[in-house]
């Protein structure tokens, strides 16, 4: 089993994220709230982007949800498809 | 067959009519909506577009749309398609087909699958400006 995560950045939040993913020890289960602060504590400017909706593993999640060893994080801006 | 794709390559818009038009001979009305590069935006002009997506996301997301529209219109059959990657001017960017017995249904549903496309699937365009690159966020 996987003890780490991955956290993808989309369109300009890879700008700001200076990446376009970065993999993360994790060894236990955690809340999703806990690891964006850790993110944006390593990344301070992610905190001015407005309109991020977060998925993990593709599917669209709160910052109630708990993250297990092995998921995909992804960091989404606003769509502008179409 | 209607279908929903993603891809880089561009598509035959008769192709994808006559995909539609093949489902059944109960249709009765084709609304195709054709979405394409223009070369000005917001007081700026373009010189080339580039799409990117949340792959499996992006796809799970317009298989949704499909699903809801042939649930929630009376329709026969729609496909979807976006491309992305580097798109020139003037080139195609994203397909609706819908058919349907009747127009109204087929008009009505068209819309709601391009304003749908454009809320819910993880796809971004970046603009190719004289002045450089940018991000578009807006929805318009």
């Amino acid at each position: 089993m996987s003890s780490q995560i991955t956290v993808r950045f989309f369109a300009h939040l890879k700008d700001i994220a200076g990446m376009e993913s970065v993999s993360l020890p994790l060894e236990r289960d955690c809340p999703l709230k806990q690891i964006i602060a850790q993110l944006e504590e390593t990344i301070p400017s992610l905190r001015g982007c407005r309109g991020i909706q977060i998925a993990v593993n593709q599917e669209f999640m709160n910052q109630k949800a708990i993250i297990h060893p092995g998921d995909e994080i992804a960091f989404l801006p606003p769509f502008s498809g179409g | 067959m209607g279908s929903v794709r993603i891809q880089s390559a561009d598509f035959s818009v008769e192709e994808e009519i006559a995909n539609i038009k093949a489902t059944s001979n109960r249709i009765g009305g084709i609304v195709n909506f054709l979405g394409t590069a223009r070369d000005f935006s917001k007081g700026h002009h373009v010189v080339k577009l580039m799409f990117e997506h949340y792959a499996k996301m992006a796809e799970q997301a317009l298989l949704k749309i499909r699903e809801q529209a042939l649930k929630a219109f009376n329709i026969i059959d729609v496909t979807l398609i976006h491309r992305v990657g580097v798109i020139e001017i003037g080139e195609n960017i994203v397909l609706i087909v819908v058919g349907a017995e009747h127009r109204q249904d087929a008009f009505a549903a068209c819309a709601w699958c391009i304003d749908e496309l454009k809320k819910t699937v993880p796809i971004w365009k970046r603009e190719e400006t004289p002045e450089g690159q940018i991000w578009v966020e807006e929805r318009p």
